[in-house]
């Protein structure tokens, strides 16, 4: 069952980080039904992430048994999704001023865009880690 | 005598246009050749001139206390400033022939009442999509006739001038202005009633030197060339032009008798004979006010003044010219992001965003050296907008959240100067043609969403081809006024009572008609086209016609003023405010207006913006649980936080132990 669980919660987060990636492509602010699709999986995002953390943290807490790849794959994800996820929040508290918000905007991008090379990290570690145990 | 030397001025006109008409295209193109002229002397001083001046009258001649004549503006003020140059800035180039638009400004709004008309006109160049603001002259209306009817809310100048109409009709000449030559005959008036020249005292007389009141009084008796004179008390004016018939004979005694006689008063002359005009270089924001006031009309009245707030810059101080703005050549600044002026010079900074961020260009660090572009002009402050995200500067205008009466949940009754003269002492109860509208939210060129002023046309007009051609005010009172037989208001006589609005509006198409010889005529009003049509039975009907013209479409102008403080613009209670079924920017109606009993039905903002209904729901949705979603992602980050730390002291251990087991091999 916890298998299942988490084979289904990495599937979902690198699904959705897809997705994510999609609706920021293109040039300019996002704006209308594009940031409307990403604000609505960004949602899924917050909810998927911390679940997928906690469900594939004793695995990675294994530092000897799994294989690199994998492990820099999840704690790199983690990682960028934890800044993508508090420049948002941030963002959405009456703190910043626009030129701040500016900031966070670019901010949130690039960790979002290297989260996208961190989930990408984690499917080949994943894929890997799955070849190594079926042999 | 008089009679005469007006129809010389009018010759003059003639060859004065001659001489200038090389010029006048120099001028047009480039205005900073004006402020560079040097043939005007200048004081470059901060401090006020004192004008002890001579006077000169229509006739270019000096004004003694015994002159028969007005006195010129022209010929006193264009003798040390550039009259032509002024001419033709902004403001004065209303009533002039190709004037340029940029940003759709308030059009001027023919009414009559009894024919129910309201028709919004324009000499400005307009925008293909605009098609339901005409040319004066496409609707047969002489440069005489526009400044009769509005001459009271202009400051004079262009067609205000016979001159400057006369060259429209010079057969033969390089710049004859089509439309005007053969649909528009030049005004036999113009001989009696004389020019409205720009009048500079109208701006630049000292607050309550000016007697806006005597002016409009003036113009409304048709004594254009004596308006300055009484609107200064400079004499007392006897006589009205508007008493001598058309077909008069200028040379004959009695229309000589009949013309206004000035009669100096003796104690305004000093012993030298100059007299003195209290005047400022910078207009007081009263003289603006008497052409740009407004007042908000709801429950059928006129809403107290005192419930108002005024601009939140002239309370803190400012003056309407800090940042609208001119040189001499008068092209003033209209303050509105992306204003390209003619002299060249960026305009930016004296625009909401210019003098409150800075320039586009300084706030991307492309000119930071630039003192010029930066924000903080006046010493304005730079807002913070804090937490709103950057995506609404490119969806909304400034004043789309800072700017006109707090929006309800319907757009209301509008009164402006312009359009209603407020200034002029009336009895006005609210209802008064032309019906406008405001706040009305919708999207310029630009895209983005600015506060603006709507109305929808009311005229009486043929169909020619695919469109709506609107006939002349006076012809259609001629026309239907025996069919129509309105005494005094179109609205309240017929309007109101649907089978009469049918019977009356049917014989008045008919008459039309009949005496237009068009094929079909029709009555526009509140975006309904009516128009007759026939049974079966052959039996004829008034009925709203399901074709769509765009010249009975919604005209619309953003506007500006009053501005709102921080505290009082939207979004300060947050997203919800707009972002929720009842945000007003989206959710606000505007119910098309028109002397006609046919309700039209309510127009949403968000319908008007074009955005889809169901994309309007799932957004106010998705910012409806916006709180419980920040819980969410508060709880989300601590338990990645968590994990983060889970690992960050599961690497130390690991590391310690590494340590400690290397340490002890080594021991």
């Amino acid at each position: 069952m916890i298998g299942f669980v988490r084979t289904a919660l990495a599937i979902a987060v690198c699904g959705i980080v897809a997705v994510l990636l999609a609706t920021s492509l293109g040039g300019g602010p996002l704006h209308g039904k594009t940031l409307m699709v990403h604000m609505m999986v960004s949602g899924a995002m917050v909810f998927a992430l911390p679940l997928f953390a906690v469900v594939w943290l004793p695995r990675m807490l294994d530092f000897e048994s799994r294989i690199p790849i994998l492990r820099a794959g999840f704690w790199a994800l983690i990682c960028t999704g934890f800044v993508t996820i508090v420049t948002m929040f941030v963002s959405m508290l009456p703190i910043a001023g626009t030129d701040d918000l500016h900031r966070l905007i670019s901010v949130h991008g690039y960790a979002g865009f290297v989260s996208v090379g961190a989930a990408a990290l984690f499917v080949v570690g994943w894929v890997f880690s799955c070849k190594k145990s079926v042999r | 005598m008089l009679v005469l030397n007006n129809l010389c001025h009018v010759r003059l006109g003639w060859l004065l246009w001659a001489a200038f008409a090389c010029c006048e295209t120099c001028l047009m193109a480039g205005s900073t050749i004006a402020a560079d002229s040097t043939r005007f002397a200048h004081s470059d001083s901060e401090s006020r001139y004192v004008h002890w001046i001579d006077l000169y009258d229509t006739s270019n001649r000096k004004i003694t206390p015994a002159s028969t004549l007005p006195y010129s503006p022209q010929n006193t003020c264009g003798r040390c400033h550039d009259y032509e140059a002024i001419s033709h800035g902004w403001h004065f180039d209303a009533f002039a022939a190709e004037s340029k638009q940029g940003r759709p400004s308030e059009p001027w709004v023919w009414t009559d009442a009894r024919t129910g008309t309201q028709l919004p006109l324009s000499y400005r160049e307009q925008d293909a999509s605009r098609n339901s603001v005409f040319h004066p002259a496409k609707v047969a209306l002489s440069p005489w006739q526009m400044t009769s009817q509005f001459g009271a809310r202009f400051p004079g100048g262009s067609f205000g001038e016979a001159a400057k109409t006369s060259r429209t009709l010079e057969p033969g000449a390089e710049t004859v202005i089509e439309p005007l030559t053969e649909d528009v005959p030049l005004s036999p008036r113009w001989a009696f009633t004389g020019s409205l020249e720009v009048d500079c005292m109208v701006c630049h007389a000292s607050p309550g030197d000016y007697d806006f009141e005597t002016r409009r009084s003036q113009i409304s008796d048709e004594n254009f060339a004596w308006a300055p004179t009484a609107a200064m008390h400079l004499a007392s004016i006897d006589g009205k032009a508007s008493r001598i018939k058309d077909d008069a004979d200028a040379d004959d005694d009695k229309t000589i008798v009949a013309m206004p006689k000035v009669s100096y008063d003796e104690g305004r002359f000093a012993p030298d004979g100059k007299v003195f005009f209290d005047l400022v270089r910078q207009p007081d924001n009263n003289s603006c006010f008497q052409c740009h006031s407004s007042r908000q009309v709801s429950d059928g009245k006129i809403e107290a003044r005192w419930m108002h707030d005024e601009d939140v810059h002239l309370r803190a101080g400012m003056m309407c010219v800090d940042c609208h703005r001119n040189g001499i050549e008068h092209e003033t600044v209209r303050g509105y992001q992306g204003q390209s002026h003619p002299s060249g010079v960026s305009v930016e900074t004296l625009s909401c965003s210019g003098c409150h961020l800075g320039s586009e260009s300084s706030m991307s660090g492309a000119s930071s050296l630039d003192v010029a572009a930066r924000a903080g002009r006046l010493g304005s402050p730079r807002p913070q907008h804090a937490g709103l995200p950057p995506i609404h500067f490119e969806r909304l205008a400034c004043t789309a959240c800072h700017s006109g009466p707090a929006p309800r949940d319907e757009a209301i009754r509008m009164m402006t100067s312009l359009a209603h003269s407020l200034g002029a002492s009336d009895h006005r109860t609210g209802a008064e043609l032309p019906q406008i509208q405001g706040s009305v939210f919708v999207k310029l060129d630009d895209g983005r969403i600015y506060p603006q002023r709507v109305m929808w046309p009311a005229f009486w007009g043929t169909i020619e081809g695919d469109s709506i051609q609107p006939r002349s005010p006076a012809d259609v009172y001629d026309w239907t006024r025996k069919s129509l037989r309105v005494r005094k208001d179109f609205i309240e006589e017929i309007a109101n009572d649907k089978a009469k609005f049918d019977e009356k509006v049917l014989e008045a198409l008919s008459a039309i008609e009949n005496e237009s010889g068009a094929e079909r005529a029709v009555y526009v009003a509140a975006g309904q086209v009516h128009g007759k049509v026939k049974s079966e039975s052959g039996v004829e009907s008034l009925a709203v016609l399901a074709t769509s013209f765009s010249e009975s479409e919604m005209v619309a102008w953003p506007t500006a003023h009053n501005v709102r403080p921080a505290g009082w613009s939207l979004g300060v209670g947050g997203c919800v405010e707009c972002h929720s079924e009842g945000g007003k920017v989206f959710s606000s109606t505007v119910t098309p207006l028109g002397p006609s009993p046919n309700i039209s039905q309510p127009i949403a903002m968000a319908s008007l913006q074009g955005i889809d209904v169901n994309q309007r729901l799932l957004w106010n949705q998705l910012f409806a649980g916006r709180t419980n979603f920040k819980v969410m992602v508060a709880v989300s980050l601590a338990v990645l936080l968590a994990v983060l730390l889970a690992g960050l002291g599961s690497a130390a251990t690991i590391l310690t132990t590494r340590r400690s087991t290397r340490l002890e091999k080594r021991s």
